[in-house]
């Protein structure tokens, strides 16, 4: 039978309700008496087939883009049905991606989808859909009262009852409305001498109140999250606080050039993806590689990144390039699921990573395995440091020559000469400043004994050194007379690596000597060809600059940076928005010159400033040890009393130290607005929430790019009816403007966003694409057409694949530093006062058994930090503010006699909380079918009405581990860290927070964790008061708040009630050299991105005690456990099975 | 072949007899179901009418002539009275059963019961097991679980009620409830009801009319009998009321067979406690 | 009962119904190799055709992590145990199928799930056998191990549930040999969801029928891969259509990675089903645990997927994988492309071994801009 016929005929019958019926009939009464005689081969009447035919079947399709911030921006194709969004599907048409020149891809890039964005239709139609604007009762309350105040400025707590208040449904111009009017009023209350009085009664630090400089408007805070993913939808918060210097200027009557915009807050920095030690290698945010480049390559070194979870699409990359031969070595604290896909596996400590690397560079330097070439063509280490300053020997104080001008791909730029537009740069751009600062260099010519300065254009090709001294001590006379001791940088490193040999490396990192030694010959032994592919495992902990220092290291010794086979990539979050450095002109047009004509370019002016979110997080406090004030000034924040974000649920709903941000910061901040679709933990503790369109509905275009893969994406307009009352991000922003307009009457802020209310945000995207390096040529509206049909484009950067620092390598450019070359050495007074001038390790400021935070260093010529007593503090205070600031050296056979404060009252396991192949971030993992699938607990039917939801968080711990502590696998347990500040700040006198915040989850005994190492997955939803109320009076015990709807996933608390804010002072200097954001421009200090703080999340050392047993309804063990399924809960059965007795294989020659 | 058989289901009914006579030395028991003429029918298990008939009680066989069969005897008899309208038959089935399985779900079984006749009166009776070729049977089929109600339309939590499910595409915001569109969409995700089969409904009457002609031949009949049943201290009375085979004339009478399914022992289709053919007849007070 | 021939057993075997095969048999090849339990697949199919009431629970393509995975609850090791230790000679299965182990009044050896069986569908994920106590360095074959293996339906040559099915409701098209189950005839008996040793027929407590995987026939009819290998973004699937060993054709990529290179192997073969679905073994796991699951042949196809760095035809092939929704009947290599092509000879798709690399000028002349990797 031809089954097509069939398909055609009922195509047609079932288009009417009467064709439906009818053949329901007709199927019915099918052929039944006839008995079979053998379906293998025959059976009587199929039409019923068509069931599933009909299944299949969908009226249209169209593409939209997926983009939750996991850096593959998928273009996806929707299939509708009687106008729902019925199912997803990839497009299949990456491999026609062309560039400007038509140069493509291939279809090796097909599928580009994943599990998350094939659920998405549950999220689009799910019932924690936001269908329109949503405020919080009390709030509204506020704002009908006119925004009273207490004498010091402060709400009456009565209108603050967040968590709890119910929620008003209303317009979004209604909304709109009192959130201009709430703006106004905050930055009017807090302008002026009158605000910093009030500022003042209400406790904040005196520089964090200077830091105002008394504009209202500076306590503004706003979060476009991870804006490189909406070009315009997401950077418009920015644009939006740029905007804000009108208000300033109609509320403190400054003129434009003294008006303040609003503050906006970091974002790759605050996600702790910034590897903060790249800028202080290369001078330039980040380096990395697209993952494809590992089709070039013969070794691959997996570094704490679980790849094949964290990206899915680019997984095959890897399992691809294996298959052809590339040999991949996988460092992970656990046997993960990249360690599946290794030919060799390394397990360590978290938090180590310093050490492993320092004990590879050992091995290499001991043995004189390195690339010498290398070294002295690129790298800072054969330049002199002074031993009496441990300062870089400047040539100028040796041979009294000015400094040589510069010419290599650079351009000095004479005070007051005005750099070009980012877009347009060309050359490196150096103020004649800095670049007189750092002068040139001096190396010793080891073949005649004497002194040679070189240049930072000499790198390279160009280089000059070739018979350097690089091991020993020389004296050098400098041409005032005096003579001092100078050590080569590479001396200084081959000294410290001293104490690294591979027997104390395993007893720091547990790696197996053997391994380490192994490892390090078999990088050396073909310089150039190893590929370094770190995560955020060694990242998310305090000593992450010195892990990106130490590993950097080992790729330059062996000649692995800038090379498409040999590089060093760092993985995590989308972040370079310099792919678009044209992004100023959207971001920053100056509100008091817009212009309003679509082919011109728009006046670009900075009136808002970048902040770390970090400072919020760490209760808008900078960090003070002792007398210290440690962050540089470029750093300082200002008090946050108020907060708008779009596109994020890590600045609130999850983040770091969650509790203690809801119980003891957001009190003190007076309005907090979201832009959501998807009800998250952030909106549960907002004020505002706005309802936005889903990627689903996108009826403004928008534009991103990513890291990782060299495409630009397009997000498209979409045909889809909006499903509810939502309107886009940019439009919300507008919408706030024009009220702002009506409350100012300054038609200004209306018309900052013409081109969105007349719907052409294209002429915004086509400013930006014309204004960027490397999209330039293209034409949006071309770039929409083709995102229509499921086609993106590819970036116009230099290489594709994109591989940071290819130019220096191949073109012998200089990197973005003082010397031009890979600097080893910081020799900044607050490196060296950190006692961070060399590459050292720390151990982890609380995710480790030994002292926290210590520096692991044999006594050293040149490590010579401040200690506590000279901060005025006591050496032996723990305290965890104090820890951050702690600089005490100790070698490691001291060090392994230390202890972790803690580690006797029984919090002895370190718990880190790293991403997984269910989420991206938070999104989507409360949706059904994505849940049941997230760990063992998933059950959709919710047998045990215990669970929160389908299913639920857990944290993996060993299983001797747990036995001790008398937890079977699967019961429910306590997870509590240091008390001093965990789950919050005062939760001993506070037992109706500390009820949802203390973390009460799933045991789950996992093998492939060490002992006293234990693992929660960062991505699930944690407990609020309104989940818990719905667990309390739901018939069905859902952790679901009956207010809102939210889906919370734990009883009680979050993989952040043990995670805390911590500020390293070397995140904070003024004086480290790196490049700006946008552009080639080189300067020095805070930089939002790349130079700041990044916190340390993934630290925590925590006690674990049995709550529940995890038996059905509490009673008895877990039941996979009982039926013998579990790790050492083994039937007799399945050790039979893990044996492979179940089968006997007798061959000639072999029998099994 | 037909010879054959006559004479073995009358051994099987004698053998009943026989048995019968061992267990009570007192009035031997009728061998033949006698069915009561009255006015009108009742449904209901514990009408007092019941009680004015007389009630035979049939021992049950396993299953064991086709694949899949049943190896372990679960319920061992059947007690069975009848009424008749001069239309129709009302059969009053009454079993042991100590656990009462009424509850649908992936893995339960439904307790179940079933009368069955021949489809014609004819000198041959069909083979025991669901008739054959050119002999078909009629069957009413009542089950436990019928009972819940229609379950495609209370949704999942009707089983599993603490089941959280985010969305089904036939319940989307943007579709209106009840409109066709709505309704076929929903049918779409339902293909065993879309194709109308019956076991994905609830009969109105509580009973399920099919045929057959020998095993794995099931049809489903628009009859319109009728079932209802109560849970007994000990088991299950149930009540089926339905046509007589066609030609059925009240001197002559017919037969009629049984078959009981133990949800408890995940009895289901074949797998069944059953009876041979028992005559009947109508009787007058 | 009939006497059946099974090659993948190397002899004949008793099963319900006489040997009869399809005109053409569509197959699959799974490299577990590339597997990344992403479950993509799981949510491709889930979302396209079980997402009605009923169905929550159901997945007619699931991954689980092996070997503590198992979904649901101890599908294989409940079966294995029931069979007991069983011997391979030669190459020759020396032991009893599920049809020849059958118990008297039943036509398969089978058990049913409970329903809490179904409860926890990712059990074990990530989850490895053996211990790790401190650091560790592993080589290959890993001391500690764990690996993916997806599963769908293997629209067998012989299927469990069709022979056990009493009703008949449940056949193989001619065409192409998919095993469907008729949802208009179904009763519910769930004598298939008892037979299916691969626990791959789910009964749907609210429609009262038993349901299972359709190969997504109706794409297949379009000439186009089911859902699950479309969406497979590890790349491990391809679809197509398998001879029988004797008329095995090298440019049929399912028969040529089967037959030809002998790389992929059935899944419990023992059972004697002849399952459809072709594994490649994971090179990381020790040999013995994976002959329980794929047959006699594991350590040659380990070594041969080892060796496939030197064998651009093997690699390449294995790169082609994933590269077109099309079916891909034919293929070949040129130089350092693979082709996939129709039965016809035209081209569907062309993959290159490695993905070319382009360089820009510094200064595009053309824009008057600077390209930067670093911009």
């Amino acid at each position: 039978m031809n089954s097509r016929e069939f398909s055609r005929r009922d195509f047609l019958s079932l288009l009417s309700g009467a064709g439906f019926a009818a053949f329901a009939q007709s199927i019915s009464r099918a052929w039944q008496l006839e008995a079979l005689d053998n379906p293998l081969a025959h059976y009587p009447d199929r039409k019923w087939e068509d069931v599933y035919r009909d299944l299949w079947r969908f009226d249209e399709s169209f593409t939209f883009t997926c983009a939750p911030n996991d850096t593959h921006n998928c273009l996806l194709r929707a299939y509708v049905r009687s106008g729902v969004i019925v199912r997803i599907g990839p497009t299949m048409r990456y491999g026609e991606a062309e560039d400007l020149d038509g140069r493509r891809t291939t279809h090796r890039w097909d599928p580009r989808i994943c599990q998350k964005g094939l659920a998405l239709p549950r999220r689009f139609y799910g019932d924690r859909r936001i269908t329109q604007c949503m405020v919080r009762e009390g709030f509204k309350r506020w704002y009908d009262a006119g925004f009273p105040r207490g004498a010091d400025g402060r709400p009456p707590a009565e209108y603050f009852q967040r968590g709890r208040d119910n929620w008003l449904r209303m317009s979004h111009e209604e909304a709109a409305t009192i959130v201009a009017a709430a703006l106004r009023n905050i930055a009017e209350t807090y302008s002026g001498e009158n605000g910093k009085r009030l500022l003042t009664a209400q406790g904040y630090d005196p520089v964090t109140i200077e830091a105002t400089q008394g504009a209202g408007t500076q306590v503004l805070k706003f979060r476009g999250g991870m804006p490189l993913l909406g070009i315009t939808r997401v950077f418009g918060l920015y644009r939006f606080a740029n905007s804000l210097a009108l208000l300033d200027a109609a509320i403190r009557k400054v003129p434009p050039e003294k008006a303040l915009g609003g503050r906006g807050f970091d974002n790759y920095s605050w996600h702790t993806d910034l590897p903060p030690g790249h800028p202080m290698v290369t001078g330039q945010q980040t380096v990395e590689f697209d993952l494809s480049a590992v089709e070039h390559c013969k070794t691959l070194i997996v570094w704490g990144m679980n790849w094949i979870t964290t990206k899915m699409p680019d997984a095959h990359w890897l399992t691809e390039a294996r298959l052809k031969g590339v040999r991949v070595v996988v460092i992970a604290c656990e046997y993960s699921a990249t360690a599946s896909k290794g030919d060799e596996v390394i397990v360590v400590r978290p938090g180590t990573t310093p050490a492993l690397a320092l004990g590879l560079a050992h091995v290499i330097v001991k043995n004189k395995l390195y690339d010498s070439d290398y070294i002295k063509q690129w790298t800072d280490l054969p330049l002199l440091v002074r031993m009496d300053t441990l300062q870089r020997l400047r040539a100028r104080d040796v041979f009294g020559e000015p400094p040589s001008q510069l010419s290599n791909a650079t351009k000095v730029l004479a005070s007051g000469e005005k750099a070009p537009p980012p877009g347009r740069q060309v050359e490196m751009l150096i103020p004649e400043k800095l670049r007189e600062e750092w002068d040139d260099s001096v190396w010793w010519d080891a073949e005649n004994g004497v002194p040679r300065p070189t240049t930072r254009d000499q790198v390279g090709k160009f280089s000059n050194i070739n018979n350097a001294l690089l091991e020993g001590t020389v004296q050098v006379k400098l041409r005032d007379g005096t003579v001092v001791t100078c050590r080569p940088i590479f001396d200084l490193i081959r000294d410290s690596l001293l104490h690294f040999d591979p027997k104390t490396v395993e007893k720091i990192t547990w790696a197996p000597a053997e391994a380490v030694e192994a490892l390090a010959r078999h990088i050396a032994a073909e310089p150039g060809t190893t590929l370094f592919a770190m995560g955020m495992g060694p990242n998310q902990f305090f000593n992450n600059d010195n892990k990106d220092r130490t590993v950097f290291l080992v790729a330059a010794l062996t000649g692995n940076v800038g090379r498409l086979g040999g590089n060093v990539g760092s993985y995590a979050g989308n972040y370079r928005v310099a792919l678009f450095n044209g992004a100023p002109q959207y971001i920053n047009e100056d509100p008091f010159n817009i212009e309003l004509d679509p082919e011109k370019p728009a006046a670009v002016r900075q009136y808002w400033k970048p902040e770390s979110a970090h400072y919020y997080n760490h209760e808008d406090r900078p960090l003070r040890v002792g007398k210290r004030l440690l962050p540089g000034k470029t750093h300082i924040p200002t008090p946050t009393k108020s907060l708008w974000f779009a596109n994020a649920n890590s600045i609130l709903g999850n983040v770091k130290w969650h509790y203690n941000t809801v119980v003891n910061v957001l009190p003190k901040i007076e309005m907090i607005c979201v832009n959501e679709w998807w009800w998250s933990g952030s909106c549960e503790w907002a004020d505002v929430v706005f309802g936005v369109d889903s990627w689903a509905e996108l009826k403004h275009p928008d534009m991103t790019a990513s890291v990782t893969n060299p495409f630009l994406s397009v997000f498209p307009r979409t045909p889809l009816k909006r499903i509810f009352h939502t309107l886009g991000d940019i439009e919300v922003f507008a919408l706030v403007a024009t009220q702002l307009a009506k409350l100012t009457g300054d038609t200004r802020f209306e018309d900052y966003w013409k081109f969105v209310r007349e719907g052409r945000t294209d002429v915004y995207l086509q400013r930006v694409l014309d204004a960027s390096s490397n999209t330039r040529g293209y034409k949006f509206t071309e770039l929409e057409e083709k995102a229509r049909q499921g086609i993106p484009v590819l970036l116009q950067s230099l290489t594709t694949p994109k591989v940071v620092c290819y130019e220096q390598v191949t073109d012998s450019r200089p990197w973005y530093t003082k010397t031009g070359r890979l600097e080893f050495y910081r020799e900044e007074p607050e490196f060296i006062e950190a006692g961070e001038n060399l590459p050292v390790h720390r151990e982890p400021v609380d995710s480790t058994f030994y002292e926290p935070n210590i520096i692991v260093a044999a006594p050293h010529e040149a490590i010579r930090p401040a200690k506590p007593e000279d901060y005025g503090v006591e050496p032996t205070d723990l305290t965890c503010e104090v820890r951050c600031g702690r600089n005490v050296v100790l070698p490691w056979h001291v060090a392994e006699k230390s202890r972790h404060p803690l580690l006797a009252e029984g919090y002895r396991f370190i718990f880190h909380t790293p991403k997984y192949r269910h989420g991206a971030h938070t999104t989507p993992i409360d949706t059904d079918m994505i849940a049941i699938l997230f760990g063992p607990f998933g059950d959709i039917y919710r047998h045990d009405k215990r669970a929160p939801f389908v299913a639920e968080g857990y944290v993996d711990i060993n299983p001797a581990d747990a036995k001790e502590l008398g937890i079977e696998d699967g019961d429910y347990v306590w997870v509590d860290g240091d008390p001093e500040d965990r789950p919050f700040r005062g939760w001993q006198q506070n037992s109706r927070d500390y009820q949802f915040a203390r973390l009460l989850c799933r045991a789950r005994y996992y093998p492939g964790t060490p002992r006293g190492v234990t693992r929660m997955w960062f991505n699930m939803y944690g407990a609020t008061p309104g989940s818990q109320e719905g667990q309390r009076t739901r018939a069905d015990g859902l952790a679901k708040n009956p207010r809102t709807n939210y889906q919370a996933m734990f009883r009680s608390g979050s993989h952040q009630s043990a995670t805390r804010g911590w500020l390293k002072p070397t995140w904070m200097t003024d004086s480290l050299v790196r490049k700006e954001i946008f552009g080639q421009s080189i300067s020095t200090g805070f930089a939002p991105d790349i130079h700041c703080p990044t916190g340390a999340p993934r630290e925590a050392i925590v006690k674990i005690t049995r709550a529940e047993p995890g038996g059905l309804n509490g009673q008895g063990l877990w039941r996979v456990a009982q039926l013998g399924l579990r790790p050492t809960y083994e039937s007799p059965t399945l050790r039979r099975y893990l044996a492979g007795e179940f089968v006997r294989i007798e061959t000639p020659n072999r029998s099994s | 072949m037909l010879k054959l058989r006559l004479p073995l289901t009358l051994l099987v009914g004698a053998a009943v007899i026989v048995g019968g006579c061992r267990r009570h030395a007192v009035a031997p028991p009728p061998q033949e179901i006698q069915a009561l003429l009255v006015k009108e029918l009742p449904t209901d298990p514990t009408d007092s009418v019941w009680r004015q008939t007389r009630e035979l009680r049939i021992p049950l066989l396993l299953q064991d002539l086709v694949e899949p069969r049943l190896l372990q005897p679960s319920t061992s008899y059947v007690a069975v009275r009848a009424l008749y309208d001069g239309r129709r038959f009302a059969f009053r089935l009454e079993w042991e059963d100590a656990t009462e399985n009424a509850d649908p779900g992936i893995a339960t079984f439904s307790d179940a019961c079933a009368v069955q006749l021949p489809q014609k009166v004819e000198a041959v009776l069909p083979a025991p097991q669901m008739g054959e070729k050119g002999h078909p049977v009629e069957i009413t089929l009542w089950k436990a679980v019928w009972k819940k109600g229609p379950l495609l339309e209370k949704g999942i939590q009707a089983v599993y009620p603490n089941a959280a499910v985010d969305h089904y595409p036939f319940q989307a915001a943007s579709l209106v409830p009840g409109a066709t569109a709505q309704q076929e969409m929903a049918l779409r995700y339902s293909p065993a009801r879309r194709l109308g089969n019956d076991v994905a409904s609830v009969p109105e009457k509580g009973a399920q009319d099919i045929m057959a002609e020998g095993p794995g031949t099931i049809t489903p009949l628009q009859k319109n009998s009728q079932a209802q049943a109560v849970r007994t201290a000990q088991g299950w009375a149930v009540v089926i009321v339905r046509d007589p085979p066609a030609g059925f004339s009240p001197d002559s009478g017919t037969h009629v067979a049984f078959a009981i399914w133990d949800g408890a022992h995940q009895e289901t289709g074949s797998r069944k406690m059953r009876s041979a053919w028992v005559p009947l007849h109508i009787v007058q007070n | 009962m009939a006497i059946v021939y099974n090659w993948q057993l190397g002899r004949t075997m008793s099963y319900w119904y006489p040997e009869s095969r399809p005109q053409r048999q569509y197959a699959a090849v799974f490299d577990l190799n590339k597997c990344i339990a992403c479950q993509s697949c799981t949510l491709a199919c889930k979302t396209t055709w079980t997402s009605g009431k009923g169905q929550e629970y159901m997945l007619w393509n699931n991954v689980e992590t092996k070997p503590y995975g198992s979904y649901p609850l101890a599908w294989e090791t409940k079966l294995l145990e029931m069979l007991g230790p069983q011997t391979w000679q030669d190459g020759k299965y020396l032991g009893r199928t599920i049809f020849e182990a059958a118990p008297a009044g039943e036509r398969v050896l089978g058990w049913r799930p409970d329903d809490y069986d179904y409860a926890f569908p990712n059990t074990g994920e990530d989850d490895c056998a053996g211990h790790v106590e401190r650091g560790l360095a592993l080589d290959l074959p890993h001391a500690v191990w764990f690996f993916y293996l997806p599963r769908i339906c293997n629209h067998c040559t012989y299927p469990a549930c069709l022979a056990a099915c009493p009703r008949g409701s449940i056949y193989k098209r001619p065409e192409d040999g998919i095993v469907l189950l008729d949802q208009g005839r179904c009763r519910g008996y769930r004598e298939c969801v008892k037979a299916c040793p691969y626990k791959k027929v789910f009964f749907n407590p609210l429609t009262g029928t038993s349901e299972k995987c359709i190969f997504c026939f109706p794409k297949r009819e379009q000439g186009l891969q089911p859902q699950c290998f479309v969406n497979c973004i590890g790349k491990i699937r391809l679809a197509g259509y398998i001879s029988v060993p004797e008329s095995a054709n090298p440019d049929n990529p399912i028969d040529y990675l089967v037959h030809v290179r002998k790389v992929a192997l059935p899944l419990l073969p023992q059972l004697g089903l002849e399952p459809n679905v072709y594994y490649i073994p994971p090179v990381h796991v020790p040999v013995r645990f994976l002959e329980q699951l794929f047959g006699p042949h594991v350590q040659n196809a380990i070594q041969t997927y080892l060796n496939a760095k030197d064998d651009p035809d093997l690699a390449g092939l294995i790169q082609l994988f994933g590269c077109t929704e099309k079916i891909v009947p034919r293929w070949k290599r040129q130089n350092d492309w693979i082709l996939g092509i129709e039965e016809d000879g035209t081209e569907i798709v062309r993959v290159p071994l490695r993905e070319p690399v382009f360089e820009r000028p510094l200064f595009d002349e053309r824009f008057q801009v600077a390209r930067h990797n670093c911009p």
